[in-house]
This record gives C-alpha cells, sequence and structure tokens, in this order.
C-alpha cells in the first residue's frame, strides 16, 4: 500500500495536510454500526441457480423504478444447469449470477461454483468515481443506484474493481443496473432478507451484521481445520466489503482477484485531488508574478534603449555642435 | 460533524475545496483591483510608477 | 530567420458582408457548391449523419458500438477524449509564451492557436454527446447534484469553465468581423486574467484525466499505473500542444496560405524553432519522469515481460526518445523539415500514450475473447468529429482574421 503512496513526498504530505484527509489525523472510518452483509460459502453452493431465480422473481414483480426493475425471466431459463461457466458475467437483465470453475486445486475435474453480484463495500468506487451522486452506501450496508440524476458516463463501470455495474446499451433512455442487497424490498417490507439469500436451498447465503458474519467465517473456517482456505474474501479487500466469501479452493481460481489490495477506493484519488484547489491558488501567483517580471523587464529595457539612444544623439549633437 | 463513510467526507469537504476556490476567484479580482490601483496624491515626490 | 517574408495583408470582408456570408450558410445552395466540390467531405458527412440517427434513434449505443459491460469505455473516450483535450493544449502554451512569458515573435501564434484549442474542446464535448448514455443530462454534474468526490466531476467542471473561456478568448475574432468592435475592446482589456484563468484550468483538467485511472490499480497495466499519472498527463499535455502548434501550423501553410500576413509568416519560423526547443526540453524531462515509478515501485521485472513491456518500450523509444532527439537536431541545424516530422511523431507519440492508458494496456485482466474492438460507426462518428472541426476551422480562417490582424487592431493597441 505504501507504493500506491509514492508521489512526489512534498506534494502527498501537502495534499493530506490541506485536503483534510482524515485518514492522516488520526480518525479512521468504521462505517455505519450495524450494517448488514452476507456471506457467501463457496464449499456449500451446489450451482442450483434458485438464487437467480429469487432475485428475478423479486425485482420483476414488484413495482419499483425502472433501474431496479428486470425483465421477468422464465423459470426453465434457471434450470438450465449446463450453461454455467466461469466466463459469464451479469448484464443489464440480471442482478447476479452463477459461475462454474473447475478450479487447478482440485485437478480441474470438480465443480466450484460462485454467486456474482454486487460486493457493497464498505467505501464504494462506484460512489467515489460517480459525477452525480448517483450511489449511496447505505447505513443498512447496501449500495445503491438513483437512476434520476444518472448521465450515463459508465465511469462507475471502470472504477469497480469487480466490473459490477451493468448497463443497457441497448435502450435509447439506458440505465446502470446493479444489486441492491434488497433495499428497497427490504425497506418496503416485501422480506427481511435479500431474495437470493431467502432462495438458497443449502444456505450458503448467510445474513446477518458483517462483524457477525466475519465472526462467523472465522469460527466455520477453525472449526474444520484444513477445509477453508484461512481468509475471508471481502473483509479487509479494497479497505473491505458487506459481500463476503469463503472457500476451501484458492479465491483467484473461482473468479475473485486476490491483486486488489486493501485501499479504499477513495483514497486511491484523494491524494491527487486535494492537489486541485492547490492548482488554483498558486498558479495565479506563479504566473501573475512571471507576467509581472516579464512587463517589468521589458519596460526596463525599453528605457534603457531609449536612455542609450538619447545618449547618442546627445554625442551628435555636441560633435556637430564643435 | 460525523462521517462514518470516507467517501461521504470526501463528498462534503471537495464541495467545501470548490466552493472556497470560486470564492478565492471573486476576491483575487477585488485584491487585484486593489493591489494595483492608485493611492489618491498627496505630496510625493517620487512615484514608484515603474514597479 | 524567416525563408519567406512576403504575404499581402489577407482581405477581410467589411462587416456588411460579412453578415451576407452567414446568411449564406442558411441557403441550399452554399451545400450544393459544397458537395461538388468536396466529394469525399461531403461522403463522410453524410456517413456520419447517418450514424447520428442510428445513434439517438435507432440502435443506441448497442446498435452503434462494441461497446459491453466489460468495456464501458471505447475509441469515443480513448481518442476523441482524452486525445482531443491533450492535443488541444495549444491553447494554453501559445498563450502562456506569448502573453505570460512576453515571448517576442509568439503575438501571430496565439488567435490560431486559440482557434484550434476552441474547436479541439466544443467537439470534444460535442462527442460526449454520442457516448454517454443520457447526454441530456450533461448539466447535471455542475447544475443539478454534484458528484464532487468524483475526478470526473473536476474534469467535467473544468472542461466546461475552460470552453467558456476559450469562447470569450476566440470571440473577438468574430466581433472585429461582423463590426462589434465594442466587444472586442471590453474581452481585450481581460486578456491577462482570461489567459491565467486558461492556464489553470487547463493544467487541473489535463491532469485530472490521468487522474481518472488512478482508481482503476487492479485494470492497468503496472508500467503505466502509477499515482503520478495525472503529473505524466499534465507534462505530456504541454508537448501536446506544442508539437500541435507545429503540426497544424504546417497544414495551415500548405492550405491556407493566401490568409497569412506578412508578419505571421515572418514569426512562424521563429514559432518553430522555439517550441521545438521547448518541446525537446519537455520531453527529455519526461522520459525520465516516467522511469521515476518503475525505480521507485521496483517495477524493473515488467520492462522485460511479454508485449506489454514492448509496447512500453516502443513509445518510451519511439515517440519520446525519438522526437525528442529529432527536435533537438532540427533546432541545432534549424531545419523546419526535421521539426516538423518530430512535431508528427510527437502527436502520435501522445495518441499512443493515451490509447495505452485507456485501451491496450486497460482491462489486462480480461481474456483475449473478451476485449474491445471499435465498430466501424465508433470510427465513423470519430473521423466525422476531426471533419467537422477541420471544417470550421477552414471556415473560420478563409473568413476571419486568424492569421493575420484585423484592420481594427491598431484600435486596441
Amino acid at each position: 500500500m505504501k507504493r500506491r503512496h509514492f508521489l512526489g513526498l512534498a506534494g502527498a504530505a501537502t495534499a493530506t495536510a490541506l485536503a483534510g484527509n482524515a485518514m492522516a489525523s488520526g480518525h479512521s472510518f468504521e462505517g455505519y454500526p450495524n450494517s448488514y452483509g452476507v456471506l457467501f460459502d463457496a464449499s456449500r453452493c451446489i450451482g442450483c441457480r434458485q438464487c437467480e431465480m429469487g432475485c428475478n422473481t423479486i425485482n420483476s414483480e414488484n413495482e419499483t423504478k425502472p433501474w431496479t426493475t428486470l425483465p421477468k425471466k422464465d423459470p426453465a431459463y434457471f434450470a438450465d444447469l449446463k450453461s454455467m461457466n466461469d466466463t459469464a458475467r451479469t448484464d443489464s437483465t440480471m442482478y447476479t449470477l452463477v459461475n462454474k470453475y473447475e478450479p487447478q486445486a482440485l485437478g480441474g475435474k470438480s465443480p466450484v461454483y460462485k454467486k456474482f453480484q454486487c460486493f457493497h463495500c464498505k467505501e464504494p468506487a462506484c460512489a467515489s468515481a460517480c459525477f452525480v451522486k448517483a450511489f449511496t452506501k447505505t447505513p443498512e450496508g447496501a449500495v445503491t443506484y438513483n437512476g434520476s440524476v444518472c448521465v450515463g458516463c459508465r465511469y462507475c463501470m471502470i472504477a469497480c474493481p469487480w466490473s459490477v455495474p451493468a448497463y443497457q446499451f441497448d435502450k435509447l433512455v439506458p440505465y446502470v443496473q446493479k444489486c441492491h442487497m434488497c433495499h428497497p424490498h427490504i425497506k418496503a417490507g416485501r422480506t427481511t432478507v435479500p431474495a437470493c439469500v431467502g432462495a438458497c436451498p443449502m444456505e450458503a447465503l448467510v445474513w446477518g451484521k458483517r462483524e457477525d458474519l466475519i465472526h462467523q467465517a472465522w469460527e466455520r473456517i477453525r472449526s474444520v481445520p484444513g477445509t477453508y482456505l484461512p481468509h475471508v474474501y471481502g473483509e479487509h479487500e479494497m479497505g473491505g466489503t458487506n459481500w463476503m466469501y469463503i472457500s476451501s479452493v484458492p479465491f483467484a481460481q473461482i473468479g475473485l482477484p486476490e491483486n486488489l489490495g486493501q485501499t479504499p477506493a477513495p483514497e486511491l484519488t484523494s491524494g491527487a485531488l486535494g492537489l486541485v484547489p492547490l492548482v488554483a491558488c498558486l498558479w495565479p501567483v506563479l504566473l501573475g508574478g512571471i507576467w509581472q517580471i516579464t512587463q517589468w523587464k521589458d519596460r526596463k529595457a525599453e528605457e534603457a534603449t531609449q536612455k542609450a539612444v538619447a545618449e547618442a544623439v546627445a554625442v551628435e549633437r555636441a560633435k556637430a555642435g564643435k | 460533524m460525523e462521517f462514518h463513510v470516507y467517501h461521504d467526507q470526501m463528498v462534503f469537504s471537495k464541495a467545501c475545496a470548490y466552493i472556497l476556490m470560486a470564492v478565492a476567484l471573486v476576491c483575487a479580482i477585488g485584491w487585484w483591483k486593489f493591489l494595483t490601483g492608485k493611492e489618491p496624491k498627496k505630496n510625493s515626490t517620487h512615484d514608484f510608477d515603474d514597479v | 530567420m524567416s525563408q519567406h517574408d512576403h504575404g499581402a495583408q489577407p482581405v477581410i470582408l467589411p462587416p456588411a458582408e460579412a453578415w451576407g456570408v452567414i446568411r449564406s450558410l442558411l441557403k441550399p445552395s452554399t451545400y450544393l457548391q459544397f458537395v461538388k466540390e468536396h466529394p469525399i467531405l461531403s461522403l463522410i458527412f453524410v456517413a456520419g449523419v447517418a450514424v447520428t440517427v442510428n445513434r439517438f434513434l435507432i440502435g443506441g449505443l448497442a446498435g452503434t458500438t462494441n461497446l459491453d459491460n466489460n468495456n464501458p469505455w471505447g475509441i469515443w473516450i480513448s481518442f476523441d477524449l482524452l486525445c482531443g483535450v491533450a492535443l488541444a493544449a495549444g491553447g494554453y502554451t501559445t498563450t502562456a509564451a506569448a502573453l505570460i512569458f512576453n515571448i517576442k515573435g509568439f503575438r501571430t501564434a496565439v488567435k490560431p492557436a486559440i482557434l484550434t484549442a476552441f474547436l479541439g474542446y466544443s467537439f470534444v464535448v460535442y462527442a460526449l454527446l454520442y457516448d454517454v448514455g443520457q447526454p441530456w443530462r450533461l448539466p447535471y454534474p455542475v447544475f443539478w447534484s454534484p458528484g464532487t468526490s468524483s475526478v470526473l466531476f473536476e474534469v467535467g467542471l473544468c472542461v466546461m469553465l475552460y470552453v467558456t473561456v476559450l469562447a470569450i478568448e476566440w470571440l473577438p475574432n468574430f466581433t472585429d468581423w461582423v463590426g462589434l468592435p465594442k466587444i472586442s475592446h471590453i474581452i481585450h482589456k481581460c486578456t491577462i486574467a482570461l489567459t491565467i484563468m486558461g492556464i489553470v484550468l487547463s493544467t487541473m483538467h489535463q491532469s485530472s484525466l490521468g487522474m481518472l485511472y488512478l482508481i482503476t490499480p487492479s485494470k492497468l497495466h503496472p508500467l503505466w499505473y502509477s499515482p503520478q499519472l495525472p503529473l505524466q498527463f499534465f507534462v505530456s499535455s504541454m508537448v501536446a500542444g506544442m508539437s500541435m502548434v507545429i503540426f497544424e501550423g504546417t497544414i495551415s501553410h500548405h492550405y491556407l496560405h493566401g490568409r497569412m500576413s506578412a508578419e505571421y509568416n515572418r514569426d512562424h519560423d521563429g514559432v518553430l524553432f522555439m517550441f521545438a526547443k521547448a518541446a525537446s526540453i519537455v520531453l527529455f524531462g519526461y522520459f525520465f519522469m516516467k522511469w521515476v515509478p518503475i525505480a521507485g515501485e521496483n517495477k524493473w521485472d515488467y520492462l522485460f515481460d511479454g508485449k506489454f513491456a514492448v509496447m512500453w518500450w516502443v513509445e518510451m523509444l519511439g515517440f519520446v526518445a525519438l522526437p525528442c532527439l529529432l527536435y533537438a537536431l532540427g533546432y541545432r541545424s534549424r531545419s523546419t523539415g526535421t521539426i516538423k516530422a518530430a512535431s508528427a511523431l510527437a502527436v502520435l507519440g501522445i495518441v499512443v500514450n493515451r490509447f495505452n492508458v485507456s485501451w491496450f494496456a486497460f482491462n489486462i485482466q480480461l481474456r483475449p475473447e473478451q476485449r474491445y474492438f471499435p465498430s466501424a460507426q465508433e470510427v465513423i462518428v470519430s473521423v466525422f468529429v476531426v471533419t467537422l472541426i477541420i471544417l470550421c476551422f477552414r471556415f473560420v480562417s478563409k473568413y476571419m482574421a486568424i492569421f493575420s490582424d484585423h484592420p481594427s487592431y491598431k484600435d486596441h493597441h
């Protein structure tokens, strides 16, 4: 992480001091207390796609905004278990999907399934990147999207380390589509847990407070030594996420990149952004100063030539006068 | 003002920074006119007009 | 020093006839004449309009581009936005040289540079109308819901303010032409303030375009990702600006020679040599600047590893070191030919760098079959935008006093 802050030392220090970067002053951001999340256990998932169906059902059968509504899919679509693979990703007609991997760690023959959806980061990159504040990290834990201000710049898609947000490229009035942890549905009382969590027959998905889930995850890891990798994916990645994973095979082999680092997304840009007001203050000083100096120099040069000309004329006149 | 999420603090502090820059710009114009303006003439034997 | 001292004062139409020219733009016969005289340009225009209709009324982004959920940004960002903004940097570099550093002989280079910058930035905004999903909402970030944590907000705000500054700086060319000298006079009084604002805004948004990629450490190849990206983008924008002034000046000289005054022609070579020297110096510094993150972040191994290493060396040696050397050679021997070649290479180098950061070395975690390649329609739009810039530049230079002083110049000075 220290390597990332290898900006010119003076620049970084100045930026930190003047941008009010609270990280430097000792205040740390713990996130909202009592925010909820989900723990996914890759060793329990059997790839039945019930979570996908539950998600599609709740988001197509309820009246919500255009950007929280999905087109209803035929149950037969989710019953097809053969089409799962390791490259498919969500598009604008779904908030989640299950990928199937055949990891090297198990000899490349046994399938391991992983559910992909928004990770609901503690410090979301999408929210940091959005120039119209379309994303909100709610106190409940979900990262929600407000399409009513969205311009469609798609910087959120660039910024998200997992490339979660999908876009309605085929629509003439397009929106981003992304898992919202069933926040509007829970708020409206239609459900107490996200639809995918409720639909899972294997308890591969567990709902709870983030701190409790981390505790639970480590309990599970400790209780069966040698089964799980001693790591809770999302505990620290990108500063921590509310949707976390435990797995018995290396995370990279089930499509969870392990090169993301622990720096929260806003911190990646706060140093450089802090220099912007400094440029606004100092450049006019520098440029105005240089301009004054060149003006002054030119005037002095002008006076010097005039003086030299006057002297030369006086000498000539004196000569002619003799 | 307590922020639970660093992102929320960033939105607020950067909004302050941009507003500050706009205010500085407006004040700079007034200050520049003051700096380069002439004092009402009293009895000055030398004018540092070329500075 | 100049090879040619000639150039009669180009004809500037009096205001009454200027309005006649403007009125002729409303007549269909003007366009029919244009189609007859310029069949290829007209073809590009028609293709551009066709894709525009498809993009906004029929197929949307899906029917027009090869963008997808893994590759949300394509050449309309890589080329039209990133390269467009970098190559329009001639505005701030030239006005800095002429008006702040007060370098003699740069005065005549200011108006063409401002025109290039004004058109360049205006058409960046135009191209964004195509790329963004709901372009009618483009005022939202500034006027409705500012996302101040976002680097893109800063880019948008700065570009908006800078286009305004450029429009004001360019306006006297128009008001002189149509006979509104009072407006020209008021604007001329604010020249230094506008120039300083322009340089401040340019610094901020040139570096912010590099800042955009700071949030993607896992998607951009380590040879390009660095916290110093903003600084690299800013420094290279200076090279881009100066090189574009030379490059565009060369082309203009060929096609618009009749519009150039004697003074402009006299100054022209001086500008070339001064910018060549400056560009060589900046490229030298930039070359070593690009090594700093390699050393500082211990990225030596990447330099010899696979095709990205090759791309990096090609960019550094062919498009940074080589133009640096050519500029120096051209300056030493006062060879305008070498300098012009160097400027073409430097301009290309900026494009290569921006393409590497935003496309070739970006999204490297994707499989080869998932990677992006532009559609024909995307290319048509980019070509269309460049064509429009050239057409506008031609029109303005043909009628207004861009490469010469307007008859009313003496009234201001």
